[in-house]
């Protein structure tokens, strides 16, 4: 291992007050990545206030360490305080790989980062593997979802940003022991940008959903039968791309490479063909139902259970069903 | 005056790009290309300004001269200006390598206020390139904006987050990425086109007008490398059929799905 560049550091990303899921997804793989070749796993926490409960919470999740930077201009994420902060304890500390969760942010902060250090940056992997003495190789979707790329970084520390629901979230171990590092990182710059106002609302993540139902452009004359039935069934509501794209559907609920990766236990696919960049979005669904009326539709060869069949008789049927049972 | 410059991409639509599963190697033949659609978004977001406040919006780009029909679309669109940024060098190059590049013909072109960037493209999807170039410009940065303002000469972007949204102010310049599918691009202009077509020239910039080197562009410059394609293991599947009346399927349907109903 280079003697130089040491651990596995993971930006913990803040909603207020806590850690954001897509970071913890990030922790756990750091610690599988980490254990491979005998490294650490460092957590970045950074923040206005006491950062100690949020870093306790991150050891449990998989940190050896984690380096806390408290300053006032680091209350909300702000990119030039953030990557300033961040690019002094990479010179300072020199780790052998930086992971970010590929959230909006986590880009904002790793575009910015890469720039400022002239650091290589593998985007929006959904697969890290280590080889060697601690070489990462990071796969990106690309080109259709179908074909992966896979990179590796010519500079250390190695940096990846990571798509969210690409790992699941590890078990917190509450009996894991590590320690949290207070760091004087110095007098930040004032950020050039001023928040007028900030939102924060709930929107349901279906990337989070245990079970989800899905729909293709071939329902799209009656998607509402399909959104009441995932209302029904109390399953989270997704779409195909071209949905989205045509504006039938939110742009947050479009499945495949490049919208949402989903990790539900059972998808229920409606009206599919099953291109391959759909496809790369649920692979890791635990069982997938599907319904084409195509029987040629590749779809099918990607599904535990397949009818060949008409959805727009199949899906009000069991709607109705549904709703006779709990009548 | 403001003057905004938008980066754009060319880039294969995506639904059409198969891999050769012999030479791990990209078909490119036959796949049509595009503006990169958030990129289109981007440049409408800045003619929209130009509509309201007459700003100067000039397109830039970096990619082989097949792109440049590309370039003069943007400029029927309404664009006042366009370069293309070209040169055997800076083929390969990651985002580190390309955002280097950008922000060179940037400097080049001069005196700016804003740079709108797609906030990602559709084939890499990276999103990287925007903050890139403004660290290398050493600007600040608004990503994902899918509303923006110019309020007394300063710059007010709504940045939409997962489950959140922040409402910005900066004075320019600034760079800003704008989310895919936050406006409706226009059609180019009639009578726009027929002046691109018979009077527009086109401005191509090598990397000798950069005053860059080659160790700095290109995959020479880059800082990431691809070691290989693969084809994405999907998943094997148990792949059984669930055949009979329409009845029957839903009720085998209904007998899959039972334990996962939650209450």
């Amino acid at each position: 291992m280079d003697p130089e560049y040491r651990s596995v550091w993971v930006f913990l990303e803040r909603r207020r007050e806590e850690i954001i899921e897509s970071s913890l997804e990030v922790l756990g793989k750091a610690r599988e990545l980490a254990d491979r070749y005998g490294d650490k796993v460092a957590g970045i926490l950074m923040g206005a206030g006491n950062l100690d409960r949020l870093a306790e919470a991150a050891i449990t999740y998989g940190a050896d360490i984690v380096y806390t930077i408290q300053d006032e201009l680091l209350r909300d994420y702000s990119t030039i305080p953030y990557s300033e902060a961040l690019s002094r304890m990479i010179t300072m500390y020199k780790p052998n790989i930086i992971l970010y969760p590929a959230t909006r942010n986590g880009r904002d902060l790793a575009g910015r980062i890469s720039a400022k250090l002239n650091l290589g940056l593998s985007a929006n992997t959904v697969w890290l593997d280590i080889v060697g003495d601690g070489v990462l190789l990071a796969g990106v979707p690309g080109f259709g979802g179908g074909i992966m790329a896979v990179t590796k970084c010519l500079t250390k520390p190695q940096m990846a940003t990571v798509r969210p629901g690409a790992f699941p979230k590890p078990q917190p171990n509450l009996t894991r022991t590590g320690r949290i590092e207070r760091i004087d990182i110095g007098k930040l710059p004032e950020p050039p940008i001023k928040a007028i106002e900030r939102v924060f609302y709930t929107v349901e993540d279906i990337s989070k959903a245990e079970a989800i139902i899905i729909a293709g452009i071939g329902i799209r004359e009656n998607i509402e039968v399909v959104k009441k039935l995932s209302e029904k069934l109390n399953w989270a509501f997704g779409a195909t791309r071209p949905l989205s794209d045509e504006g039938l559907v939110p742009r947050d609920i479009f499945v495949g490479a490049t919208g949402k990766t989903v990790r539900p236990k059972i998808a229920l696919i409606v009206g599919a063909s099953g291109a391959a960049h759909f496809i790369s979005g649920v692979a890791g669904a635990e069982k997938i139902i599907s319904i084409n009326i195509d029987p040629e539709a590749p779809i099918h060869s990607y599904s535990d259970y397949s009818i060949v069949g008409d959805a727009y008789k199949i899906i009000p049927k069991l709607l109705e069903k549904l709703e006779a049972e709990t009548k | 005056m403001m003057h905004i410059i938008v980066c754009m991409k060319i880039t294969p639509k995506s639904e059409q790009v198969r891999l050769d599963p012999n030479t791990k190697t990209i078909i490119r033949e036959g796949v049509e290309n595009e503006i990169n659609p958030a990129d289109k978004n981007a440049l409408e977001a800045a003619l929209q300004l130009k509509d309201k406040h007459g700003c100067k919006v000039t397109v830039l780009g970096m990619g082989p001269p097949i792109w440049e029909s590309y370039m003069k679309l943007a400029v029927s669109m309404g664009a006042d200006d366009a370069i293309l940024v070209s040169d055997r060098a800076f083929a390969g190059a990651d985002t580190l390598a390309t955002s280097r590049t950008l922000a060179a013909a940037i400097r080049k072109i001069g005196e700016y206020h804003l740079i709108f960037c797609g906030e990602e493209s559709s084939d890499a999807g990276t999103g990287h390139v925007p903050p890139s170039i403004a660290e290398f410009l050493n600007i600040p940065q608004i990503t994902f904006v899918n509303h923006i303002e110019i309020i007394d000469g300063r710059i007010r972007a709504r940045r939409v987050l997962e489950g959140a949204y922040e409402v910005l102010e900066c004075t320019p310049p600034v760079l800003l990425s704008i989310e895919y599918g936050c406006n409706t691009p226009r059609f180019p202009d009639f009578r726009r086109k027929r002046w691109v077509d018979k009077e527009f020239k086109l401005r191509v910039w090598d990397i000798k007008d950069l005053e860059l080197n080659e160790e700095e562009v290109g995959l020479k410059g880059s800082r990431s490398i691809v070691e290989e394609l693969r084809e994405m293991g999907l998943g094997e599947r148990a792949r059984q059929k669930i055949t009979g009346t329409e009845d029957e399927i839903v009720a085998q349907i209904l007998n899959i799905i039972r334990p996962y109903i939650k209450k």
